[in-house]
């Protein structure tokens, strides 16, 4: 258990560039969304369509059509080429400006960026294209890192005669679960004796036959995504829709993995950011002893913590897309990934904690939005992987450093 | 609905006598109040938890609650005999709150318990005939009393509240607003904080409002993140005509009223607190133990170990401060101590209990999605954590 730090330098192991800097291009995608956040993301609309529980179908095709989701995939695959670091600029001014439909589209990207690990290009271009273009919906299930794969059940893969593979049993909170065109979902092949087998990751498609929907989950935040348990009843797939997660190199594991938790990181460091945006909007503003709120000292201190967070946050969640972008090779990436993800998912309860105290009263009021931003935060720490499994992971991965 | 009292027997043994086994002892409490306890338990059990669900989806709990509650004895504890109260020490209070809260729904609790609030002002501060008026008819269930003293313009500086109150003859004439007041669209009675004198606390004076008097406006404060089953209202008073006989005490001397309210009202919301604390703990260990993959992980040991720690240090410290109440020790700074830790361990045994229960990717227990949304309050209401530290840094001179 050597001095990460020591590691990072000396032998160079993840000694990756990371630009702290906006490039010219990244300042002007990030005035975009600014732009189109102004537009469409009107907070009284996202109050009410999350009363509703809806998924934000409009502003989803209008962000389709400027290239706001799946943006880090390759031009050919209907990306903008971007890469994650890009992508999750573009992720965070949207969770930013409001927490619940920002992460309602962000979450949309999480399918196309695991399709793009699998081999066959042509259902790549099949299925990539329409995705990013918005014609269909991706939908996901959480996928499982090391160390976990004993805790969650996960549907069955089983191997026909043919070649063709059969998907059995049932998946927990699939995100856009029985409203998507599309499913990247994890599953298992059981080895014959004991132990959990392989993890396999498979594409189907919502309109194929063997594939149900059971009721839609009650989650406390994010209610604007629909979370539902998926049940396969011999639900056929073809071998090229089936990606084994061990046959692949570890540069495109780290960025399967990469790709979700960094675009989760995003979201998260986004929530935290717009928390405290409303935070300190309105202690700047309200008056209490006959000062305004920022006057006292130990708000400004809780600020500045809230800010510390924000920047840590924001900074991992940047290595981590600067490491997956450069295909980092390394071991310890895919520890990175992990950290970034529980790091900023962190930030953003912490944040949207203090934030509601910061507002008192009013913070408990849905009228005042930050409410909304606590809930969303504490469902994102608890989705695609707890803080307890990516402790697992990158426990896992310490040896390496 | 979730079984909520699977194992609440988790600190001390029952050995002397054949209670049931899952009933908290601790050296403060008789066998009396063990009794109490079973009996409130068997009230919520009845009457509270199989509507709970419904209550809280429909924001509302019935009128027809309060009436049994009063029957039962329960609105009316700590108060004397001659207002129709039920005399006992305060750890009756301390059991009720707790198997109050174990109904799961902190706002219906809360809602129903408002008269809390609402009472002990004119307990104190009222004369014989105002006392007759309006106690007996709350305990009984029959009328609800709330507290009206946070307004629009400040929630936590109660010295600089605005309502006014003119003097016209034998009326006073009220203007202004009130905000965040618990039961308050139903309420019956208001004990309404108002300006009848100069700036600061000393101009402040007490009035009970009747809610049918002209002028007088509830209007439901909207969705909130929890609390759902309570009725948080928005009162609005616009030349509201009170009598002069409906003051509490002498004029401008109301705010030594308000503050009678403080200790029981943060040593019961700190009770609050630990009560959540401990039914987010029970409902985590019964799922580790369903679920042995769990169980075998020394992580989850420890984090539950930690919670429960926690989660005693606040009991301990609660009971400690009830017991001073009870021998007429002034106890504000150890109530405002124990309000701020007993919030915080809530809220991040609640969080870490959503950690645990998502482990096995499964959906969360909607009991634990309740408490999570519930417990945020506590560091809020009856005066928020900084207000807390600066009761606390002021009796340390500092």
């Amino acid at each position: 258990l050597s001095n990460i730090d020591g590691h990072l330098n000396s032998k160079g192991k993840i000694a990756v560039n990371m630009r702290v800097e906006l490039t010219g291009q990244e300042k002007q995608i990030v005035r975009a969304v600014d732009e189109f956040c102004r537009k469409e993301l009107n907070p009284l609309d996202c109050l009410e369509l999350e009363k509703n529980r809806q998924f934000p179908m409009d502003i989803y095709k209008k962000a389709c059509q400027l290239g706001f989701i799946a943006s880090h995939l390759p031009e050919s695959a209907g990306g903008q080429d971007i890469g994650l670091e890009g992508s999750a600029l573009i992720i965070e001014r949207l969770c930013r400006h409001d927490s619940t439909v920002g992460s309602a589209l962000a979450l949309c990207s999480l399918g196309p960026g695991q399709i793009l690990c699998f081999s066959d290009d042509s259902v790549k271009s099949e299925y990539l294209k329409a995705i990013a273009e918005g014609q269909v919906l991706c939908g996901t299930s959480s996928i499982i890192s090391k160390g976990i794969e004993n805790l969650i059940a996960l549907p069955l893969l089983s191997r026909r005669k043919n070649g063709s593979f059969e998907l059995n049993g049932s998946c927990q909170s699939v995100i856009n679960g029985g409203f998507a065109g599309l499913y990247t979902i994890a599953c298992r092949m059981p080895k014959k004796g004991s132990g959990p087998g392989k993890t396999f990751i498979a594409i189907v498609r919502n309109r194929q036959t063997g594939i149900f929907e059971s009721e839609r989950h009650y989650t406390t935040g994010l209610r604007t995504i629909r979370f539902a348990e998926l049940m396969f009843d011999n639900c056929l797939i073809a071998p090229d829709h089936v990606l084994e997660i061990s046959t692949l190199d570890r540069g495109a594991r780290n960025l399967l993995f990469g790709n979700g938790w960094v675009v989760i990181a995003a979201i998260a460091t986004g929530i935290a950011q717009g928390a405290f945006d409303l935070a300190l909007d309105y202690a700047r503003k309200r008056k209490q002893f006959g000062r305004k709120l920022i006057e006292f000292q130990a708000l400004r201190h809780r600020l500045s913590e809230m800010t510390a967070m924000i920047h840590s946050a924001r900074l991992a969640t940047r290595h981590a897309a600067a490491l997956a972008d450069r295909g980092g090779n390394h071991k310890t990436a895919g520890a990175l990934f992990s950290l970034a993800k529980m790091t900023a998912c962190r930030a953003a309860v912490e944040v949207s904690y203090n934030a509601i105290q910061l507002l008192g009263g009013y913070g408990y009021m849905s009228e005042y939005h930050v409410e909304r931003f606590y809930r969303d935060a504490k469902t994102l720490e608890l989705c695609y992987g707890t803080p307890d499994h990516l402790k697992e992971h990158i426990g896992s991965l310490i040896p390496v450093f | 609905m979730q079984r909520l009292f699977l194992i609440d027997h988790l600190f001390y043994k029952q050995t002397e006598n054949k209670m049931p086994r899952n009933v908290i002892n601790h050296p403060f409490l008789t066998r009396e109040h063990t009794e109490f306890r079973l009996k409130v338990r068997s009230f919520v059990t009845q009457e509270i938890l199989p509507f709970a669900d419904i209550w809280e989806a429909e924001k509302a709990f019935p009128r027809d609650l309060y009436l049994k509650a009063g029957k039962a004895g329960f609105l009316g504890l700590g108060y004397p005999e001659a207002y129709g109260g039920t005399p006992c020490d305060i750890f009756h209070e301390v059991v009720y709150t707790e198997e109050i809260i174990r109904c799961g729904s902190v706002g219906l609790a809360s809602s129903l318990g408002s008269a809390a609030i609402g009472l002990p002002p004119i307990l104190a501060l009222g004369t014989e005939e105002q006392k007759q008026k309006f106690i007996p008819p709350v305990l009984r269930g029959e009328k609800i009393a709330v507290l009206g003293v946070t307004e629009p313009s400040g929630g936590s500086d109660v010295a600089n509240l605005q309502t006014t109150a003119q003097k016209d003859g034998r009326y006073y004439i009220v203007n202004g607003s009130k905000i965040f007041i618990t039961s308050g669209t139903r309420a019956d009675i208001v004990t309404t904080a108002v300006r009848t004198g100069g700036p600061g606390a000393g101009g402040i004076s007490l009035l009970v409002i009747e809610t049918d008097t002209p002028g007088f406006t509830a209007s439901n404060t909207g969705d909130k993140l929890g609390w759902h089953a309570s009725d948080t209202a928005e009162l609005a008073f616009m030349d509201c005509r009170v009598p002069v006989e409906n003051r509490l005490g002498e004029e401008n001397k109301g705010f030594a009223g308000i503050m009678v309210n403080f200790q029981k009202e943060r040593l019961l919301l700190a009770l609050e607190a630990q009560t959540v604390a401990e039914m987010a703990l029970e409902s985590c260990i019964a799922f580790i133990k369903a679920n042995p993959e769990l169980a075998r992980q020394q992580a989850i040991g420890h984090k539950i170990a930690d919670m429960a720690s926690r989660i005693e240090a606040g009991r301990q410290f609660n009971y400690h401060n009830a017991w001073c109440i009870k021998h007429q020790m002034d106890v504000l700074k150890q109530v405002c101590m124990a309000k701020n830790i007993n919030a915080s361990v809530c809220d991040q045994v609640v969080g870490q209990a959503m950690d645990i229960h998502s482990a096995m990717g499964a959906q969360l227990p909607p009991l634990l999605d309740r408490l999570f949304r519930d417990s945020r309050l506590f560091s809020i209401g009856g005066g928020t954590s900084e207000i807390m530290n600066r009761v606390i840094a002021r009796r340390l001179g500092i």
